[in-house]
C-alpha cells in the first residue's frame, strides 16, 4: 500500500516516527511511483521555503526582563483599579442609602427629563427598565450610548446642545439600563426613533448600534456618518453598519 | 539539587523563542511593529499565568494568533469609521511596509493572501522550525493530519505564486 502525500511530507520535514520513516523508506526502495511523487513534494518544498526566506528580517533586541518589568507593572496597576474599584463601590452604596445623595439625584434628572410623555419614573439602578420616555444623566467626562440591534425602521437624531445633560428619549417604550456614564437600551424588536442629547462640551461621546461604532465625538472632533445638519446628526437605523 | 525558578524557566524560555515568534509573526502580518508589539505581549500574558503550559511554544503561538486577530479587528473597526476604507478590503501590508520590502516580499505577502490563513499558518509555521507536534496544538488540528494540510499548503501556495509571477512578467 501506498503511503499518503501526507506521510512522504512528514519524512522529509523529518517529523515522521522512526517506525514509519523506516518502514516509507523500504517501501520507496521498490517504488518508482512514490519516488516520484516525493521528488515533486521535494520540490515544491523548497519552492516554498526558498521564497518565504524572502521575508526574513532582522529581529528587534529585546530582553526578557523588561518583558518581565512590564508584566509586574501591569499586575501592580490592576490591583490599584480593584482598590480603587472597591472603594467607588462602598462610596456609590453609601450614597444610595442617603436621602439627596447621587443616586437619587439622578432619578430626579430622570423624572425631569422625561416629559413630554407622562410615566412613573424609572429607576436607575435596575436593569433593563421599560421606560415610555428616556433617561437623563450628567457625565463629567465621557458617556456611551449603545443600542443593542439595528432596527427595521426608525433613526436617531443626534442634537448638540449647551448645558450638561445628556438625554436619551424614545418615540415608544424601550428597555434600558443606565449607569453612570453608559447608557444601554434593549431595543430587539423595537420601531422607536430616539432623539439623543449631548452637551457641547462633553468631551467623549460613543454611539454604538449593535456593536458598530456610529458617532463619536472626541473634544471637537466628531466621527460619523450620520447626515449632518448643523449641530443635528442623523443616523438611519435600518443600517447603521454601512454608514460612510 | 534546586530546581529552576518560574523567573529562571521564563527567560531561558524567552532567549530561546522570542526571536522565532516574532520571525513568524513578520512573516504572517508583514508588519514589524506588530510582531514586535504581539510577541512581547505574548510573552507578558505567559509570565502573567505564572506557571508553564504543557507545550509552551504552541501555547505561545495559539494566544499570538489572538491578539494578532483582535488588532485587525480593531483597526478593521477604525477604518470603518473613519471611512478610509473605501476600495474592497486589501489585505496586503500598508504601503509603508512594502516600501521598507523588497519586490520578492511583496509577492511572496501578495502570495500568502490568496491562501487562507491557516494555510499560511501551516506553511509559516513549519518554516519557522515549528515540529507537526507544536502545531498541531496552535491550530487545534489532528497531529496525524498536519502533513496532508501541509501539502495542500504547499500545492496552494506555489499554484498561487504561479498565478502571481505569470502576472507580474
Amino acid at each position: 500500500m501506498h503511503p499518503t502525500d501526507g506521510e512522504l511530507l512528514a519524512v522529509l520535514d523529518e517529523w515522521a516516527d522512526l517506525d514509519g520513516q523506516h518502514q516509507l523508506e523500504r517501501h520507496m526502495m521498490s517504488c518508482d511511483l512514490c519516488r516520484e511523487r516525493q521528488a515533486e513534494l521535494q520540490r515544491d518544498r523548497e519552492t516554498v521555503s526558498v521564497l518565504l526566506g524572502a521575508l526574513d528580517s532582522p529581529v528587534p533586541v529585546r530582553t526578557a526582563d523588561a518583558v518581565i518589568g512590564r508584566a509586574r507593572w501591569r499586575r501592580n496597576r490592576r490591583k490599584q483599579l480593584v482598590a480603587a474599584a472597591a472603594a467607588l463601590f462602598v462610596a456609590t452604596a453609601a450614597a444610595a442609602t442617603m436621602s439627596g445623595g447621587g443616586v437619587h439625584q439622578v432619578l430626579a434628572r430622570l423624572t425631569a427629563s422625561r416629559a413630554p410623555i407622562a410615566a412613573p419614573a424609572p429607576a436607575a439602578a435596575e436593569p433593563a427598565d421599560e421606560s415610555p420616555t428616556g433617561v437623563a444623566l450628567e457625565p463629567t467626562d465621557e458617556v456611551m450610548i449603545e443600542l443593542a440591534a439595528a432596527q427595521s425602521e426608525g433613526e436617531i437624531r443626534i442634537v448638540q446642545a449647551e448645558g450638561p445633560r445628556v438625554t436619551v428619549t424614545a418615540s415608544e417604550p424601550v428597555p434600558y439600563t443606565v449607569q453612570s456614564k453608559k447608557v444601554r437600551l434593549e431595543n430587539e424588536g423595537s420601531r422607536a426613533s430616539y432623539r439623543i442629547v449631548i452637551p457641547r462640551d462633553l468631551p467623549r461621546v460613543t454611539l454604538l448600534v449593535a456593536g458598530e461604532l456610529v458617532f463619536s465625538k472626541r473634544a471637537s472632533a466628531i466621527v460619523t456618518a450620520a447626515h449632518r445638519d448643523g449641530d443635528t446628526f442623523l443616523v438611519p437605523l435600518t443600517r447603521p453598519g454601512r454608514t460612510r | 539539587m534546586e530546581s529552576a525558578s518560574f523567573d529562571d524557566v521564563f527567560r531561558s524560555l524567552f532567549n530561546e523563542r522570542f526571536g522565532i515568534l516574532y520571525d513568524y509573526l513578520h512573516r504572517l502580518t508583514g508588519d514589524a511593529e506588530l510582531a514586535d508589539d504581539v510577541a512581547q505581549e505574548t510573552f507578558v500574558r505567559l509570565y502573567d499565568r505564572g506557571a508553564m503550559p504543557d507545550a509552551p511554544s504552541a501555547w505561545m503561538v495559539s494566544v499570538a494568533h489572538n491578539l494578532v486577530r483582535d488588532e485587525h479587528r480593531r483597526v478593521e473597526r477604525r477604518r470603518r469609521l473613519l471611512a478610509i476604507w473605501q476600495s474592497p478590503r486589501s489585505a496586503e501590508p500598508e504601503a509603508e511596509g512594502r516600501l521598507l520590502m523588497g519586490e520578492r516580499a511583496v509577492e511572496v505577502h501578495r502570495v500568502l493572501r490568496m491562501i487562507t490563513r491557516r494555510q499560511s499558518q501551516l506553511l509559516l509555521l513549519r518554516h519557522a522550525g515549528y515540529s507537526y507536534g507544536e502545531i498541531a496544538r496552535a491550530l487545534r488540528v489532528a497531529p496525524g493530519s498536519v502533513g496532508t494540510l501541509l501539502v495542500r499548503a504547499t500545492k496552494a501556495f506555489v499554484t498561487a505564486y504561479g498565478k502571481v509571477s505569470h502576472a507580474s512578467d
